[in-house]
């Protein structure tokens, strides 16, 4: 019962019936937990405080509020290791832009709703054994957002020269991981590419994903509202 | 006023210095005589012929006179004397005088009558008519010296021009002044046949010492303020004055002899080897600065020492030159002509190249201006027909002229439309970096400055909003857009104008209408984003929504069969269709390259967790594409269902996926290590003909191998023609 990547208590946000069937067919992978299901924000908020929630999957457009709201006020105070509840995003659209705005605000990973079962089962698993959830697409908008930060600060004409090698806040090992990522190579390839363990590549990206949320949720997500891509989003 | 009107005026100086010059020169009728420079004989020498009058070279001429006029000297070797200064007592130079005064007399007259000796007694007397000195008779020396005059004031000038109230630039130019006055002083006494009038001799040596004191006490000048101020500008232009002082005691002979005005130059040259070592001292931790201290000296101290070394020296000690004087000022060239060098290597008065063009604009304009000049002067003064002939060449090269003039001068003078044009190409631009570039090309075009650069000289500058003139219109600066820097525009129009209350207007209104176009484009971009927001929004109420529920354990109570997994297997097409359809397009894959990458991430996991070995080599493909995304949609959809294929299908445990792309042509091989299957056995609903219809979405053809090669499995080929090829940055 103590094996932290078994979790006991589940909370499900989902104000669809039908998309919360999904999700509570997804987490059947955890035998033995128990699912609690919450329609809106308010009541999710009411049963994160009453109970400590081992893992949640939380939809994004809620009747009341953003689900990335939520996502914040869980994260907020931790590292990504420490938090008590895993957060997983399930959301229809696997537009990379919303996913890049979910991790920043600090999910932990996501499900796309509809896929098959097995691949849910994985990613929720993985979500719980703490692996990172990674794309090339991903990995791509980190880099770009990274290499954004630098010219934020120096016009673009002052870099160009060496714009591409220009990533402030990234070390060169991270880079180096994030490339081979964005190029197609999955993260135990890159392990071995790179001659370490997947647990260190892992732990590289976590921390990528820690630096890129640190100051900038909030930012992240205001600016993801003003250009209209969340909040009104079921 | 402008820096190249300054110039042209500056080189018109100097043209008129040299008629002038000219002038005097021709002033004295000469006899025809040319005498061996060399100082040993006690008489002249002469070294060509004049057989007109039956002399021949080698004769020295003992005597001139004119019976008529009652005239008559005896030539002594001095009379030839290229420099009076070389009679160092008052009384030689007054004796010396006088002589020039009387000879020019003679020579004046109709016909003069010249005895000469040949060998050791022959005494030949030989009369001479004295003629008007022809412009060709004058010594390619003389010339000489009018060009180096004219290259020193014209770099002197040149830097004045465009750092007009710098006080180095002022120094260096006085310089340039008083090396003209020296050089062109010398050059026409010492051009002379025989003689000048007493008067203008000694005008013309006053000048030369003006010159001199000049170029010393400015040089002095010049090294204590350059590159650093060692002592205040105002004690420096003291340093200028106590020369001048020096040259008027010198010229009321209050100074024991000559040699106490051509001491001036070493003296100076100590003190601006002292200003030198103190600028040395100054510029220490700073390697700009040495460079260029370390520049000025090589040009500079070595100039005038090698001067002082062959002209000065001699005079002080030994008391005849060691070089014709000509020869001796192309040795201060190098202090001048370095200048142009040290501009570029090291930013000399924070100038650049920029500076080079505009001296070589105004010496063009000179250059017309004094073809026109001589065209009617030679020309026009025959009078009648040749005057008609000179306005006919003046008119016919009015085109070059008008060239000149056009390149030279022309205007900022932009039209709305034109205004218009240049913010919307800036606006749409599809980077920052092109935005930038091309703001900077609208600016160039606009008002032509010799130099554009970054402002990047305070914070004022980089926060300021509107634009705004500099040294009194030499300068606009451009305050920072989106994507450029704060710019700072030098020279409107090829440094021909100033910048105007015009030009601040049109920045600041291309500005705004700048900002403008932004604000509506990115309104655009968001009112795009919200719309697809919108859509996705509400296909999913519509169509995903109910489509997802059809994947609700809900509605398969029953264990599934074959034709409910069927279903679901369309279902997520159609929602991963939809997803697709919705995605951004300017954040999704939009490239083969990038959606390669992708699908190599997502395609290697789903093998590996059904425990196959994948081997797909990730290498630089020749070519990328953008792709639009249906044929994103199908090429991806391809590839996850062959592999579904071999995870369901196939019973093998090795896939190798190879990928190509050259040209326009696109090939892509799934192989694996399975049973392969009967052709027979497929039918139509399978995977099989899924590949097929993905394949004719990307205007591809598919083929599916059983037991093929390399691995002996199934081999599935793909081979597509993507087109026009773009370069992805």
């Amino acid at each position: 019962m103590t094996d932290p990547t078994m979790p006991r208590e589940i909370l499900i946000v989902e104000d669809d019936p039908a998309m919360e069937a999904l999700a509570v067919m997804a987490v059947g992978v955890f035998i033995g937990a128990r699912v609690r299901t919450a329609r809106t924000l308010q009541s999710a908020r009411e049963c994160l405080a009453r109970t400590t929630i081992d893992l949640a999957l939380i939809d994004l457009g809620l009747p009341d509020g953003s689900g990335i709201d939520l996502l914040r006020e869980i994260t907020v105070g931790h590292d990504r290791d420490s938090s008590p509840t895993v957060c997983v995003v399930h959301t229809v659209f696997d537009s990379d832009e919303m996913l890049f705005a979910a991790l920043m605000a600090g999910a932990h990973g996501y499900l796309l709703k509809g896929e098959p079962a097995t691949i849910m089962a994985a990613r929720l698993s993985a979500a719980m054994r703490g692996e990172p959830a990674i794309s090339p697409a991903i990995a791509r908008r980190v880099l770009a957002r990274f290499r954004g930060s630098a010219t934020d600060v120096r016009p673009s004409h002052l870099t160009a020269a060496g714009a591409s090698d220009h990533h402030a806040g990234l070390t060169p090992r991270e880079l180096q991981v994030l490339r081979l990522i964005a190029q197609g190579m999955t993260l135990s390839e890159v392990a071995g590419a790179l001659g370490v363990s997947i647990n260190t590549i892992k732990t590289q990206v976590k921390r990528v994903y820690e630096r890129l949320g640190v100051g900038s949720r909030v930012a992240a997500a205001s600016e993801a509202r003003r250009r209209g891509l969340l909040g009104d989003l079921t | 006023m402008l820096p190249p009107v300054r110039l042209v005026l500056a080189a018109l100086f100097c043209f008129a210095s040299a008629a002038a010059c000219v002038a005097v020169v021709r002033d004295v009728p000469r006899l025809g005589l040319t005498f061996l420079r060399s100082g040993s004989q006690v008489r002249p020498v002469l070294a060509t012929p004049l057989v007109a009058a039956g002399l021949q070279r080698g004769d020295s001429i003992i005597r001139v006179e004119a019976p008529s006029a009652g005239l008559a000297i005896t030539l002594q070797h001095t009379d030839l004397l290229e420099e009076p200064d070389y009679l160092v007592a008052w009384a030689d130079q007054d004796a010396f005088f006088a002589r020039q005064d009387t000879l020019q007399r003679i020579a004046r007259l109709p016909s003069v009558t010249v005895l000469a000796a040949r060998g050791t007694a022959t005494a030949i007397r030989a009369e001479v008519s004295p003629g008007p000195a022809a412009i060709a008779a004058l010594s390619w020396s003389f010339w000489l010296q009018l060009v180096v005059g004219a290259v020193g004031l014209l770099v002197g000038a040149w830097i004045w021009a465009l750092r007009p109230t710098d006080w180095s630039a002022r120094f260096y130019a006085l310089t340039g002044l008083g090396f003209l006055l020296a050089v062109y002083a010398s050059a026409t006494y010492g051009t002379r046949e025989l003689a000048l009038p007493a008067t203008a001799f000694r005008t013309l040596s006053a000048l030369n010492h003006l010159g001199g004191m000049l170029f010393a006490g400015a040089l002095c000048a010049f090294l204590a303020v350059y590159p650093r101020q060692l002592i205040r500008p105002a004690r420096a232009a003291m340093l200028v004055l106590l020369f001048l002082l020096w040259w008027c005691a010198n010229e009321l002979r209050w100074t024991p002899d000559q040699r106490w005005s051509s001491g001036a130059l070493p003296v100076a040259l100590l003190i601006a080897l002292g200003a030198g070592a103190g600028q040395w001292r100054a510029t220490r931790g700073d390697p700009a600065d040495r460079a260029v201290i370390r520049w000025i000296g090589a040009t500079v101290l070595t100039s005038c020492t090698a001067i002082v070394a062959v002209t000065t020296l001699p005079l002080l000690v030994a008391g005849a030159p060691v070089v014709a004087q000509g020869i001796a000022f192309l040795l201060i060239l190098p202090m001048y002509l370095g200048m142009a060098v040290g501009l570029r290597q090291n930013r000399l008065f924070a100038l650049d190249e920029w500076a080079i063009r505009l001296l070589f604009w105004a010496l063009t304009l000179s250059g017309v201006i004094l073809i026109d000049l001589w065209l009617i002067g030679t020309l026009g003064s025959d009078g009648g027909g040749a005057l008609w002939l000179a306005a006919l060449l003046v008119l016919s090269t009015t085109p070059l002229r008008r060239w000149v003039w056009g390149r030279f001068l022309r205007r900022a003078d932009v039209t709305p439309t034109q205004l218009f044009r240049g913010v919307l190409n800036v606006a749409a631009a599809p980077t920052d970096t092109e935005r930038d570039r091309r703001w900077r090309d609208v600016l160039q075009e606009w008002f032509r400055p010799l130099h554009a650069a970054a402002d990047g000289s305070n914070e004022a500058a980089a926060s300021a909003t509107q634009a705004r003139l500099m040294a009194q219109g030499r300068e606009l600066t451009v305050p920072a857009t989106a994507a450029s820097p704060a710019l700072r525009l030098s020279y409107a129009s090829g440094g021909a104008r100033l910048f105007t209350a015009d030009d601040v207007r049109l920045v600041d209104t291309a500005r705004t209408l700048l900002d403008m176009t932004q604000e509506s484009r990115t309104a655009y971009d968001t009112g795009v984003r919200r719309e697809r927001v919108r859509i996705a929004r509400d296909l999913h109420d519509t169509v995903s929504s109910p489509l997802l529920a059809g994947l609700s354990p809900r509605v398969s109570a029953e264990p599934e069969d074959a034709s409910l997994a069927l279903i679901r297997s369309e279902i997520r097409r159609a929602v991963d269709g939809m997803r697709s359809v919705v995605a951004d397009p300017d954040q999704s894959a939009t490239t083969l390259v990038e959606l390669l990458a992708d699908l190599r991430f997502v395609t290697v996991e789903r093998l590996t967790s059904a425990g196959l070995t994948a081997d797909w080599p990730i290498a630089a493909l020749d070519d990328d594409v953008e792709l639009p995304a249906a044929a994103r949609h199908a090429l991806s959809a391809f590839v996850q269902e062959a592999i579904t294929n071999v995870i369901r299908h196939a019973g093998a445990t090795h896939v190798i996926v190879r990928v190509d792309f050259a040209g326009n042509q696109f090939t892509l091989l799934i192989a694996d290590d399975g049973r392969g299957f009967e052709p027979a056995s497929v039918t139509y609903g399978d995977g099989l003909s899924n590949l097929q219809a993905r394949a004719t979405v990307l205007g591809g053809i598919t083929r599916v191998v059983p037991r093929a090669e390399p691995l002996g499995g199934t081999a599935v080929h793909l081979s597509a023609t993507f087109p026009a090829t773009v370069t992805i940055a």
